[in-house]
């Protein structure tokens, strides 16, 4: 099985215990986790050559999800990092909107199940997929560990 | 020390619409975690004796109020066996984040309830406080219902209040 490294960021532990327990519940991959409180300890952590794909929750104190994935869009090296938003948030619309503006690749909302997160991430693995085959350039780090 | 959620039923309703959505939202997030909805138990105080956890969100935009979700030592620790898939000791620092996150999710969809009838409002992060006793008290001008329900994990409540100007307490109080 496939090693990826998800970097797991939200301010309650518990929610943390309950992304790492649901990843490793779709049985895409064997997970391997970073993990942080709030965004800037997200960005202390955070190392493109070895995180293969981002979990953030929305709203955190100090650096929020949102405010994370444009720090890491901006980075040359890191932007096409993975990255799904955790959110309670249902107003999709606004998430959407959100989402589109930072370039993060995805939400779950809260409560989620294994089988919502797998189809998230198939999704994510099928688009970059997509775009790697049409731009014929290097594949993902994601991608490469994800599917082989 | 008996747990109390106070009500004031000389103050003025709060708009029904309000706790329509709310309940909706509570009914709907908690069947999606457990597989059943819970049925409402009667309005009031819940019995006695009792430790609790409980998460309060505040909502401003359009309409200020405050929604905290108030749940039993029982009631929590079997809850969280449903949500995490194993049990939280209650006297835990995770159980008031399991509680809090509890409240951010029935929020997050009363938001987007309260969207979807143009009212539009933000949540804040929330607060938690567990203990012994715990109540809430308003002051005479704040409007609240306090809603009971029951499901196959325990009794709980839900208390609502606007304006948001209440605040938790509780006797051997540990707080977020």
């Amino acid at each position: 099985m496939k090693k990826v490294t998800a970097l797991v960021v939200d301010d309650s532990k518990v929610m943390r215990n309950l992304v790492k327990q649901t990843l490793k519940k779709t049985g895409l991959a064997e997970f391997e986790f970073q993990e942080a409180e709030d965004g800037e300890e997200a960005l202390e952590q955070f190392d493109e050559s070895v995180t293969d794909i981002v979990f953030a929750d929305w709203n955190m104190p100090r650096m929020s999800g949102i405010a994370l994935a444009k720090e890491i869009r901006t980075n040359e090296k890191s932007h096409r990092v993975p990255i799904i938003m955790v959110t309670s948030e249902k107003a999709m619309g606004k998430v959407e909107q959100a989402l589109d503006e930072v370039g993060a690749n995805a939400y779950v909302t809260k409560p989620f199940t294994p089988e919502e997160m797998k189809k998230k991430i198939e999704k994510i693995i099928a688009s970059l997929g997509a775009k790697d085959k049409k731009q014929k350039g290097e594949k993902s780090g994601f991608f490469k560990n994800l599917v082989s | 020390m008996s747990l109390d959620l106070e009500r004031r039923e000389s103050a003025p309703s709060l708009p029904t619409s309000l706790i329509e959505t709310a309940e909706a939202s509570l009914r709907e997030t908690y069947a999606s975690i457990c597989g059943e909805a819970p049925r409402r138990g009667g309005d009031g105080d819940l019995p006695v004796n009792q430790s609790a956890v409980s998460g309060m969100i505040s909502f401003v935009g359009d309409v200020d109020w405050a929604m905290v979700l108030c749940l039993p030592r029982t009631m929590a620790v079997a809850l969280s066996e449903r949500f995490m898939g194993h049990a939280i000791d209650f006297e835990s620092s995770d159980m008031n984040d399991l509680a809090g996150e509890l409240a951010n999710i029935v929020a997050g969809d009363v938001k987007a309830r309260l969207g979807e009838l143009g009212i539009d409002v933000d949540l804040s992060l929330p607060t938690v406080v567990k203990g012994h006793g715990v109540e809430v008290f308003f002051s005479d001008e704040v409007q609240t219902v306090a809603l009971r329900f029951r499901a196959p994990e325990g009794d709980f409540s839900m208390t609502l209040a606007t304006p948001a100007a209440l605040s938790l307490s509780a006797q051997s109080m540990e707080g977020d």
